[in-house]
């Protein structure tokens, strides 16, 4: 098999990149436990809590809060499931082996996770706006629509983040329960199902260690509902978790290129 | 094209159109989701009656907050909140750079002449009178009742105040029902109450403090005049100009103070006291600083468009006290402490005293407040809700759902800059606009 190293250009990069992530896409798409309660979740939660409780109220404040931090619940999942469970599966049945034998770059297939998550986002939030649009009423300049969805879309690589250092530490059996218990203990205490100010104090404090938070009060900043911190404090402290978590994804691959 | 993509043909070749179409697409599906209705930044013509203010920082009567929305419906605020659900075709101010707030009160003025009205164009939109004809306040009674449109502020007045023949008070050239004896206190309280005296004001001032002799009541009958004012449910205020006077009325169980005494700083200890009988001051440091010869009337005309300044303002404000008296230092201190016991702190003016105008001085106030300690919310609250919550006055004071729309626009950021709220944007009064008050736009900073 010759390899045309003189084709490597940034062309090839990102074609090989796009085919990884169309491939990766499809693959998510066709295991129904994966795609149907990502999409689904949000989507459900926001109809129950946003439209139906609140519909006819007086203020658009809780659907436009709740826009923001169930966007950036929608992200969660296909973030943290993709590398959690996923990469720990590929893994443990050889199936990241057979991949690091083909001349595709580690990037492609990073960008292919990531990617993908991105697009199982995208969908989300998409449908969760329609829903707010539409059904719950929620109005938005037009720059705070677009500003909306590019800091709960910005979240997945934090979140993706988080999901490598797991999956590169946990057994294929343990990740899917770690996934699952990260998922939903950081949604709640974040504030992505109900608002942050509703949990004890001691709770709000604790709050700042975990990326959800800051990528949900970064998300309520672009609709003026965060809780007044300065962006850069959430940017440093989300931007801080993130390379922890790639240090710790990368000792993880470290001990498993050495077994 | 031999590597392991395979052929020209793959769909590899499609994959960037793929994802450049999937963008475009989410691109314009956030291009149609619903946005607000456009709203009109200040400075063209003020809606009227029913409209919003929207996005605008709201200062409530206590503090800030940030990107609210206000609904007036027909004159009163029908709500005030974050991202109200508002009916379409709701006439919007667009408030964003601005601040918001409920018209100012002016806990302490001599009313006469067209002086409400130039209250109200500087945003003073109900005045608290320590002192005027009772036929006057009765005549401007009916218009606090009523929704209208109208170019004066709303009268609230003490009316005759209660001194001693010959004492401070009669000297104005208006007649002034004067009492001698605590005996006499029932009978005059209550023809203050039926000339419509919104409260009793009583005069304790010998001249000392300025070096004459006036005669003033004594303290049997001015303990009489205060019990006779609780006992018809009215409240008591006192002018004091010495501490030691003032003291002694705390005792009598006085309600408010409408002048902070210029003699001495008052002790940590005694304000406390102040603090505990629940009591409000009004220290009028604008005449404080005035009579003192540091008058803030330079500073506002200076910071204010000359066409907005009448020629009766500008008059009273450029005028000074015959000598000087006295420093401010000492009323300011005494202000400092009284603040930081919990004593409730009203703004008031005392114009049209030498050295302030009515309506413009209230800012002076405003910055005198903040010089005595109080942040720029305090001294706002001191000017709103505290000034309502005092004097009882249940419907102004305060943005809240069932007020009257008695509203001040300023353009910038009050919290960081208390002096802007001279960058009048507008005014409205019931929820009318006040006619042509700004016709110049005021632009936040």
């Amino acid at each position: 098999m010759a390899v045309n190293t003189a084709r490597r250009g940034l062309l090839w990069h990102v074609r090989i990149a796009l085919l990884e992530t169309r491939f990766q896409f499809l693959s998510s798409l066709r295991l129904p436990a994966f795609a149907v309660p990502t999409l689904l979740f949000p989507l459900f939660f926001y109809l129950f809590f946003a439209v139906v409780f609140q519909a006819g109220g007086p203020s658009l404040t809780a659907p436009t809060y709740m826009l923001a931090t169930y966007g950036v619940f929608g992200i969660f999942a296909p973030s943290i499931f993709g590398f959690g469970v996923g990469l720990a599966q590929e893994r443990d049945s050889g199936a990241l082996l057979l991949k690091r034998t083909t001349p595709m770059p580690t990037f492609a297939y990073l960008f292919a996770r990531v990617g993908t998550a991105a697009i199982f986002g995208a969908v989300v939030v998409l449908l969760l706006f329609l829903l707010a649009g539409y059904a719950a009423g929620v109005e938005l300049h037009r720059w705070q629509w677009f500003a909306l969805a590019g800091a709960i879309l910005a979240g997945v690589l934090p979140l993706s983040a988080l999901g490598l250092a797991i999956g590169a530490w946990a057994k294929q059996q343990a990740a899917v329960a770690v996934v699952n218990l990260v998922f939903i203990a950081m949604s709640v205490l974040s504030g992505l199902w109900f608002p942050i100010s509703m949990l004890p104090g001691f709770l709000q404090d604790f709050a700042n260690v975990l990326p959800a938070y800051h990528l949900g009060q970064l998300a309520l900043k672009t609709i003026d509902l965060d809780l007044g911190r300065p962006l850069w404090f959430h940017l440093v402290l989300v931007g801080g978790q993130t390379a922890l978590c790639l240090a710790v994804a990368a000792a993880g691959f470290r001990r498993f290129s050495g077994r | 094209m031999n590597d392991v993509t395979g052929a020209e043909r793959s769909p590899w070749r499609r994959d960037p159109w793929i994802a450049l179409g999937a963008a475009t697409v989410f691109a314009c599906i956030l291009m149609v989701l619903p946005a607000p209705e456009p709203a009109d930044p200040p400075g063209g013509p003020l809606p009227e009656t029913n409209f919003a203010v929207v996005d605008v920082t709201v200062f409530d009567g206590e503090e800030f907050r940030p990107h609210r929305d206000v609904w007036v419906e027909d004159g009163r605020i029908r709500a005030a909140g974050q991202r109200l659900a508002l009916p379409d075709g709701l006439p919007r101010v667009d408030g964003r750079g601005y601040t918001l707030l409920p018209g100012l009160i002016d806990a302490h003025t001599h009313t006469y002449g067209m002086v409400l009205n130039d209250s109200l164009r500087f945003g003073v939109t109900t005045v608290f009178d320590q002192f005027t004809m009772p036929s006057l306040a009765a005549q401007k009674r009916p218009a606090r009742e009523r929704l209208a449109r109208t170019g004066e502020s709303d009268l609230f007045s003490a009316g005759n105040l209660a001194t001693a023949p010959g004492g401070h008070g009669t000297q104005f050239g208006v007649p002034v029902e004067t009492l001698t004896s605590p005996g006499e206190a029932p009978a005059f309280v209550a023809a203050r109450k039926e000339e419509g005296a919104d409260w009793i004001k009583i005069v304790w001032e010998d001249g000392g403090t300025f070096g004459a002799d006036i005669p003033t009541l004594d303290r049997e009958t001015i303990a009489a005049v205060i019990e006779a004012a609780h006992a018809e449910e009215l409240l008591a205020v006192i002018h004091a100009s010495r501490l030691e006077h003032s003291l002694a009325a705390l005792e009598m169980g006085i309600d408010g103070f409408v002048h902070v005494w210029g003699d001495e700083v008052i002790s940590e200890e005694d304000a406390v006291r102040f603090a505990e009988a629940g009591v409000f001051v009004i220290p009028t440091l604008s005449v404080r600083v005035a009579a003192a010869g540091e008058s803030m009337g330079p500073e506002l005309l200076e910071t204010t468009e000359p066409e907005y300044v009448s020629p009766m303002q500008r008059q009273t404000l450029t005028q000074t006290f015959p000598r000087p008296v006295g420093t401010s230092e000492a009323a300011v201190e005494s202000v400092r402490r009284l603040h930081a016991a919990g004593v409730r702190i009203l703004a008031g003016t005392d114009a049209p005293n030498p050295g302030t105008g009515f309506g413009i001085s209230m800012h002076g106030e405003l910055r005198l407040l903040e010089r005595a300690g109080l942040s720029a919310a305090e001294a706002l609250a001191a000017a709103t809700g505290v000034a309502a919550d005092a004097f009882g006055v249940e419907d102004r004071g305060r943005l809240a759902r069932g007020r009257i729309a008695d509203l001040l626009l300023v353009a910038g950021d009050l919290e960081s800059d208390l002096s802007r709220t001279t960058a009048i944007a507008g005014v409205w009064k019931d929820g009318f606009p006040v006619e042509a008050a700004w016709a110049t736009p005021q632009e936040p900073q």
